[in-house]
């Protein structure tokens, strides 16, 4: 049930075509959508939440912590186009409770782009820019985006998570929290005060080009097995392009064979040759 | 002798015979001698002519009239109307009646014809006897008289340790004039060769073998050696006029000035440094002109004779502060401080500070001179601003920023343009769609643009200006010119509109299968159209067309179009763009020769002996495969992958687009089809670019750790164009093959491999054109490209304007193609074949 998407580099490859792509905040902006566990609390202003409360309106809003926590894996498919520049493409995300994911990428005639972990080692290929083993800031915040419910894991990820203020975003009032944690950049998620729902991120992407500033906004959700998936998410990259991605289909604690997150053999040479 | 001094000698050489011509300064000096004796004999002439005559009445005085003075008193006893009458028929020139007496003023009357030149002279004659009268008046003894009139006799004790006579004046004034003459030559020089060498191709050719700023340095001291040459052979001619003054009586004695031993070394140091320095300011200046005769930059030429010209007018106090100032200037010192040494007193320390002020300069001028030439000389078109001249002279590498350049989009219209007439419909306006259009694409400027200050206030004003003319826009061509015009304010390449027509076009040729092509390539060579490649049996080839002939016509469906309209037509395109003439020729020239499958083309042709040949050519499906990219119009992509002689690899495709397609052909040419060669050879030349994506891709093999081809730089973000090293690694020498027609995504591979070492680079200069850009299609349907980013490359070269410099840069004649089809690859093909296994 929660659509994450990593594809940082792939969005990044696109913005430097100018066929612009997308990136992963909105895996981030997905991923604020469900958390059960418990947040470091927070030392915002008294008229404010929370973090520790934001989170549980979040978790109620999105179905509850019952729910959620039943979640053991999800495969969700969707569609992503990045309007501006002509470009549609169809994706497609595995993801296990124990870390594990592959997600796969494909724009007809232009790229195709596999990216995974083997729950250790984090990988992306590309049919234009090659393999890479990710490593540093790149694979910790890949491994955070790739978690089932990221909101939950924050207290694992990063140092601090504090609500700091009340602003709008996306056209609503939201509570703003501020995860941050040392060597990394930080990164803001929009929690809806009206509806206690995820309503996107601020974040600096690290990739392999460069960090990139994202801005994603959760448009709009879809339900599945009684929870609030996001629906479309639209993220702005920094040449100004955006991106949006659509779920069309969202199954949870489906069967996944394990053999689906092997690593493929060029990432097992490079892992060995490092 | 090293390299940098062999090397720079060489250019000095060259440039000082470029412009020092024995015979031509011999035919200087013996004009200037025929003058020099044409003048003295008009002077003796004048000399010897009539004298003034002037009768005075009225006083019998006698005129003390100046000895080698025009004026005579003329003789005879007459009346006042007598001498009048003589004056009238011009037997006098004038009558002089005095009148005084001791009740009226002393007064005088002058009669002549006309007002006359000698009435200067003839004043103080008067003025003389006017007070003689009045001391009589006075009854002043004879003595008194005498003494009173007698001139003061004041006798000169000078302290210091010597004199200035006339003669050491003649000399400051003469270094003045030696200063300005040469400074003045030396401009000549470097503007005339700078300005004319950034329009000619052998510069890449240049800039390939030798680094900018060892070109400068020869060029400097060459120039600045023909100048002194220039003004050593005026200076003979005085040399050889000296007797002629000793035979007029003057002075020619040596003064006490320049009998002192220091003078003259002194002087010519600082007359070298001096032309020097200005040179250096010349060579900066010359090099960020396109066109001497339009630019407003051209009076920056003026300015060294502002601090000389001081000099001039401040020596006559040489010790003053204002001349020990300029003294120590440099640019004025070289001037000023002479003249001091010649007229003042000067000490030994301040010619010393002066000296080292002068070195410091030339050699900070020489550095600055040589960054904004090592940018400037490859750069033709718009001039750069002055923000960007500075940072060139603030960059270690002299590096360009952006500039404005012709973009894909004109690539694309040239095709469109040629394809056979589709004529663009006229259709009714919808006047709130180009609005919207309007507004899409100066906002997407605005947000999107990483240089904030040139989307500023100026980019408001654009809006301003423009956006009241959508208004009265009559049809969408109207509204395009408008929009094209707000682009090119940005001075930037990248950036236009795509006509919608163009897509229509594009897509309906795909759908009758793809382009026609004839199988020749054509390139601006010896200032024709010559064919550089012909595909095998193309109908090109199969119709006899060789390499080396020349597009003389071409005749479709009786539309007879002569390469000279085509050169014009492209000419005008090109006008007051950076886009280089022959990077749209070639492009237009190619294009020209494509149309509908199954079309015949009657082409004239010179061949080889230069007789004309005239070819049908039936045009055939091409060996692209039509592929469509986003918001980009349909494209045919070409892939090839053979293997040449002595098993070497060669790959060329036309443009970095369809990548499912071109990744997995080009994956398979590197790791299987060539993965045992020698070596292998990238051909680049004609390739319009694309996504940057794929560069990355496609450098993968040829690489042992991630790195980086360049860095787009975008607003707020810098972003690497990485390569992840790919499997199995290629390991054989690389050559990558460019030339004006390798554009975009094509440089940024090229330049960027040939930065990090993976690749070496032949053939000619690329286009210059790689700035990072989008493509969104508009409300009314057109299409908007837009940079997105500046570029540089691995190693912080902006290609920009610039292109990218081959390693070995071949510089193409017709003549060569007799005996070698490709002598960019040949010698691809020697340097793998040279390497060690």
């Amino acid at each position: 049930m929660k659509v994450r998407f990593n594809r940082y580099s792939y969005a990044v490859a696109l913005c430097s075509l100018g066929i612009g792509a997308l990136p992963s905040s909105q895996n981030s902006a997905i991923a604020q959508e469900t958390s059960t566990a418990t947040v470091k609390s927070s030392s915002a202003a008294k008229s404010l939440l929370n973090a520790d409360d934001v989170i549980k309106k979040f978790v109620s809003a999105s179905g509850g912590q019952e729910k959620l926590q039943a979640v053991k894996s999800i495969i969700s498919k969707g569609k992503l186009s990045i309007p501006a520049a002509g470009v549609n493409g169809d994706m497609v995300l595995q993801q296990v409770s124990d870390g594990k994911f592959m997600m796969s990428m494909e724009i007809p005639g232009v790229v195709s782009q596999l990216s995974g972990s083997d729950g250790s080692t984090l990988w992306e290929t590309s049919s234009v820019t090659g393999t890479e083993v990710l490593s540093g800031v790149r694979a910790e915040q890949t491994k955070h985006q790739m978690t089932l419910f990221p909101s939950l894991e924050m207290n694992r990820f990063f140092d601090s998570v504090e609500c700091t203020s009340q602003e709008k975003f996306g056209g609503e009032d939201c509570y703003v929290i501020e995860a941050k944690k040392k060597g990394q950049p930080s990164m803001i998620s929009y929690f809806s005060v009206a509806t206690g729902l995820g309503k996107g991120n601020r974040m600096t992407v690290s990739t392999a080009m460069g960090d990139l500033k994202i801005v994603s906004e959760i448009k709009t959700h879809i339900e599945q097995d009684g929870i609030q998936f996001p629906g479309e998410v639209e993220s702005t990259l920094p040449n100004g392009m955006k991106q949006v991605i659509m779920m069309e289909e969202i199954e949870v604690n489906a069967k996944i064979d394990s053999k689906e997150f092997a690593l493929p053999d060029d990432v097992k040479s490079m892992v060995k040759n490092q | 002798m090293n390299h940098w001094l062999k090397t720079c000698w060489t250019v000095a050489r060259w440039e000082f015979q470029r412009y020092f011509k024995l015979k031509d300064q011999v035919i200087g000096i013996i004009s200037l001698l025929v003058g020099a004796v044409v003048g003295y004999g008009a002077i003796r002439i004048a000399q010897s002519a009539k004298k003034v005559e002037v009768a005075v009445l009225g006083t019998s005085a006698q005129f003390e009239l100046p000895e080698n003075g025009k004026l005579k008193i003329a003789e005879g006893t007459l009346t006042e109307q007598e001498w009048q009458s003589k004056v009238l028929d011009r037997s006098i020139d004038g009558l002089l009646v005095i009148t005084q007496s001791e009740t009226s003023p002393w007064e005088a009357n002058l009669t002549v014809r006309q007002e006359p030149a000698w009435l200067e002279e003839l004043r103080p004659v008067v003025q003389k006897e006017r007070i003689q009268w009045q001391m009589q008046a006075a009854k002043l003894s004879p003595e008194t008289l005498a003494q009173v009139l007698a001139p003061v006799d004041i006798e000169l004790v000078t302290l210091a340790s010597r004199g200035v006579s006339k003669v050491d004046r003649l000399i400051a004034y003469s270094i003045l004039g030696a200063m300005l003459i040469t400074t003045w030559i030396g401009l000549a020089y470097m503007m005339t060769g700078i300005t004319g060498e950034k329009q000619h191709r052998v510069t890449e050719q240049i800039v390939s073998a030798i680094r900018p700023q060892l070109w400068i340095d020869g060029k400097l001291i060459g120039i600045t050696g023909a100048a002194i040459g220039s003004l050593a052979f005026l200076f003979i001619p005085s040399i050889l006029c000296l007797p002629l003054v000793g035979w007029l009586g003057w002075d020619v004695s040596l003064p006490d000035s320049l009998n002192r031993w220091e003078f003259l070394p002194v002087l010519l140091v600082f007359y070298l440094g001096g032309v020097l320095f200005w040179n250096c300011f010349y060579a900066g200046v010359a090099s960020v002109i396109n066109d001497p005769n339009t630019s407003s930059r051209t009076s920056l030429l003026f300015l060294p004779m502002l601090p000389m010209i001081a000099a001039g007018l401040v020596v006559s106090q040489p010790d003053g502060a204002m001349m020990r100032v300029l003294s120590l200037l440099p640019g004025a010192s070289s001037t000023a401080m002479p003249m001091r040494m010649v007229l003042g007193e000067v000490s030994a320390v301040e010619i010393m500070l002066s000296l080292f002020l002068m070195f410091v300069g030339i050699a900070g001028l020489r550095l600055l001179a040589g960054r904004i030439f090592a940018a400037g000389i490859m750069l033709y078109g718009k001039e750069p601003s002055w923000l960007d001249i500075a940072k060139w002279a603030l960059s270690r590498q002299g590096k360009a920023q952006s500039f404005s350049a012709v973009m894909l989009v004109l690539m694309i219209a040239n095709w469109t343009m040629l394809l056979p007439s589709q004529g663009i419909a006229q259709e009714s306006l919808d006047l709130e769609q180009q609005r919207k259009s309007f507004d899409q694409v100066w906002q997407t400027i605005k947000d999107v643009h990483w240089d904030q200050e040139l989307v500023g206030e100026k980019w408001d004003a654009v809006r301003e200006e423009l956006r009241p003319k959508i208004e009265q826009a009559k049809d969408k061509e109207s509204v395009r010119e408008i929009l094209r015009q707000m682009l090119n304010s940005l001075g930037q390449s990248h950036c236009g509109i795509i006509p919608m027509e163009t897509y229509e076009a594009m897509e309906q040729q795909g759908n009758q299968g793809g382009e026609g092509a004839s199988g020749l390539t054509l390139r601006w060579i010896d200032d024709q159209l010559v064919v550089t490649q012909v595909r095998p049996d193309s109908p090109a080839n199969k119709s006899g067309v060789e390499v080396g002939w020349a597009l003389q016509s071409i005749n479709r469906n009786e539309d007879v179009r002569t390469a000279d309209q085509l050169i014009l037509a492209v000419k005008k395109a090109t006008e007051g763009q950076i886009v280089r003439f022959e990077t749209a020729m070639g492009l237009a020239a190619t294009s020209a020769l494509t149309g509908v499958i199954g079309e015949s083309l009657k082409v004239a042709f010179l061949d080889n002996t230069n007789s004309s040949k005239t070819v049908v050519l039936q045009l055939v499906k091409g060996e692209g495969i039509p592929a469509k990219m986003g918001n980009l119009p349909l494209m045919d992509i070409e892939f090839q992958s053979r293997l040449l002689d002595d098993n070497i690899g060669y790959v060329a495709f036309n443009a970095f687009f369809d990548p499912g397609r071109l990744m997995k052909a080009f994956q398979k040419a590197v790791t299987q089809e060539h993965a045992q060669s020698q070596g292998l050879v990238i051909d680049m030349r004609g390739n319009i670019g694309g996504m940057i994506l794929m560069t990355m891709g496609m450098s993968g093999w040829f690489v042992d750790e991630q790195g980086k081809l360049g860095c787009m730089k975008m607003k707020d973000t810098p972003l690497n164009v990485v390569i992840n090293p790919r499997l199995p690694r290629y390991k054989r020498p690389v050559a990558i093959l460019i030339d004006e027609c390798s554009i975009s995504s094509a440089e940024i591979y090229a330049g960027g491999l040939q930065d990090i070492g993976a690749a070496r680079v032949f053939g000619g200069r690329s286009a210059g054109l790689v700035l990072p850009s989008n493509v969104s299609r508009l409300p009314n349907q057109d299409g908007f490209q837009y940079v997105t980013a500046d570029y540089e490359s691995a190693s912080g070269r902006v290609l920009e304007g610039q292109g990218v410099l081959p390693d070995e840069s071949i510089m193409l004649t017709r003549a060569q193609f007799k005996a070698d089809a490709d002598p960019v690859l040949s010698a691809a093909k020697a340097w793998i074949l040279a390497q060690p296994n």
